[in-house]
């Protein structure tokens, strides 16, 4: 278990988090996940007006991007839901209406990009825990 | 949910994902966990860490025991080398991530994260 724990410090640049097994908050799952992509979806800029984007982990396996937005032309309503799926053989990128393809190249290195600041930030904003020290940082938002 | 294919925006996705506008200090914060993951230390651990290591060439490539006993360690080094590689892996930095995420929300649920 150390071992693995050692790891997970090296791959993430910190130590990984404990959980206390002790409730403290009266947020559930769904609240987190939507507390977590309010800063997820800000983290590729200007978010264009009149869009709504959302940028989450779901799971342990999971990342959704999520935007919508009213097309002028057409003024229908536009959804597009992206999933990233973590694989034993690379990210599975899953959209409605698409082939299923393997995320390679520019993107995958501006998706890992992503997933670090999304860690960097939710951890210290929300979890008020610092990646880095795995110190409690307060005070937390939950 | 629907979305016909002929409106899909390819222009959203993180295949163009612009970092102009994220906080800097935290695109800082993320290029030095980057840039320490690719340092030479972290790269190519020295011989007592538990990782193992894998030496580039033998010591001296024209002495055939030395170049046999060299090839041996090398050869019980792999299993090591080849998971530390592994741990490199952009999968394995995602995946540890996400661990990491669900460990922090277990905590605040009151779960055990397995």
């Amino acid at each position: 278990m150390a071992f693995f724990k050692k790891i997970a410090n090296l791959i993430t640049g910190g130590p990984a988090p404990a959980s206390s097994g002790a409730r403290r908050s009266k947020y559930t799952r769904r609240d987190l996940i939507r507390l977590e992509s309010q800063i997820g979806g800000k983290l590729f800029g200007v978010i264009p007006k009149g869009h709504r984007r959302e940028f989450f982990c779901l799971d342990s396996h999971t990342w959704v991007w999520h935007e919508e937005w009213k097309d002028p032309n057409s003024h229908k309503r536009v959804v597009v839901t992206t999933r990233y799926e973590i694989t034993d053989n690379g990210v599975l990128k899953v959209q409605e209406g698409q082939p299923y393809k393997y995320v390679e190249g520019e993107e995958l290195t501006n998706l890992l990009w992503a997933m670090h600041l999304y860690y960097e930030q939710v951890a210290r904003q929300i979890y008020g825990y610092d990646p880095k020290t795995g110190k409690q940082l307060a005070p937390y938002v939950v | 949910m629907s979305l016909p294919t002929s409106e899909y925006n390819p222009e959203i996705s993180p295949g163009t994902i612009s970092l102009a506008d994220a906080d800097p200090r935290d695109v800082v914060r993320a290029a030095e966990d980057l840039t320490w993951q690719a340092s030479p230390e972290y790269i190519a651990p020295t011989a007592n860490t538990e990782q193992g290591y894998l030496p580039t060439q033998p010591e001296s490539p024209d002495d055939p025991d030395i170049k046999a006993a060299t090839y041996d360690a090398i050869d019980a080094a792999k299993p090591g080398a080849e998971q530390f590689e592994q741990q490199r892996d952009p999968l394995a930095v995602m995946q540890a991530i996400s661990d990491n995420l669900q460990t922090l929300r277990a905590g605040v649920l009151g779960e055990e994260n397995n």
